[in-house]
C-alpha cells in the first residue's frame, strides 16, 4: 500500500531523511541520489543504529554506528563494520579499552545483513514508499 | 558481503577523492583489480583501506598518510612521478602507465 511519506522539498540533493509509515509505523530512511529517491530501512543491518544520521555519498550510504555501508539501490551491504579511530590506545583508560575489545569481539560474531528496500514514486511533489 | 561488492564500492568511493586531485584510476585493469582486492582484505583486517605497497610503521600519524588514497600526503612526489607509488592513481592525461617511472620521494 502507497503511503505519503514527505514532499519532494522536505529532502536536499545527496541527502537522508527519516519518515515513518504503514500500520506498524516502519521506520525508513529517504535517500536522494542524482535527482532519485531511494527508500531502505533506517535500521542499520549490523546493528539496528539509525542511518538517517549517518552519511550519504553518491549510492553509498554510511552507518554512523561502525561504518558499515549499504548500498541504497538495492540494499546491499558494502562493508564490514569498522570501529571508530578512538586514537592511540595507551591514552585510553584501561576499563574502556577493556570495554572496546568486547564490543570488538561480539562485533565480528555478527552478521551483516542486506538493508530492505522500499518502492519509490513521486507524484505531485509528493514522495510515496510502497509499505 | 561479497569482496566484489566492497572493491566496487572502494573503486567508487575513491573516484570521488581522486578525480578533484587531477588524478584517475589506471587504464592497466588488471593492476587496478589486484590492487583492491588487496586493500579490501586489508581494510577487512585492519579497519582500513592502507596502501598495499607501503609498510606501516606502527605509528598511527604516520600510518594514516598511507591509508588510500593516499595522493594529498604525498603530493610532490607522485606528481613528479605522474601516478601514486602503487600506480593505482594515475594523472589524468596517462594512456601508457608502464611508462612512468618510479623513483623513492628522496629523488623528487
Amino acid at each position: 500500500m502507497w503511503h505519503e511519506v514527505a514532499k519532494l522539498d522536505d529532502i536536499a540533493p545527496g541527502g537522508l531523511k527519516y519518515v515513518r509509515a504503514g500500520d506498524d509505523d516502519r521506520e525508513i530512511c529517504l535517500c536522494e541520489y542524482d535527482g532519485s529517491i531511494y527508500a531502505v530501512s533506517r535500521r542499520c543491518g549490523h546493528e539496528n543504529a539509525p542511518l538517517s544520521d549517518g552519511a550519504l555519498e553518491g549510492w553509498i550510504v554510511t552507518c554512523p554506528l561502525h561504518n558499515a555501508q549499504f548500498d541504497i539501490r538495492n540494499g546491499k551491504n558494502l562493508s564490514w563494520p569498522i570501529d571508530h579511530d578512538m586514537g592511540p590506545e595507551d591514552e585510553i583508560p584501561e576499563p574502556v579499552q577493556r570495554w572496546f575489545k568486547l564490543e570488538k569481539r561480539l562485533q565480528w560474531k555478527t552478521r551483516v545483513h542486506d538493508l530492505h528496500t522500499y518502492e519509490v514514486r513521486v507524484r505531485d511533489g509528493a514522495i510515496e514508499v510502497d509499505v | 558481503m561479497s569482496n566484489e561488492a566492497r572493491k566496487e564500492s572502494l573503486r567508487y568511493l575513491f573516484d570521488r577523492v581522486v578525480q578533484p586531485l587531477g588524478y584517475k584510476f589506471s587504464p592497466d585493469e588488471e593492476l587496478v583489480d589486484e590492487l583492491l582486492e588487496a586493500e579490501a582484505k586489508t581494510e577487512q583486517d585492519l579497519g582500513a583501506p592502507f596502501c598495499p605497497c607501503q609498510g606501516r610503521t606502527g605509528v598511527r600519524a604516520e600510518d594514516m598518510q598511507i591509508c588510500c588514497p593516499c595522493i594529498p600526503f604525498h603530493r610532490a612526489h607522485f606528481d613528479a612521478m605522474k601516478r601514486c607509488w602503487c600506480g593505482l592513481f594515475v594523472h589524468l592525461d596517462v594512456t601508457d602507465p608502464d611508462s612512468l617511472p618510479q623513483f623513492p620521494p628522496d629523488e623528487v
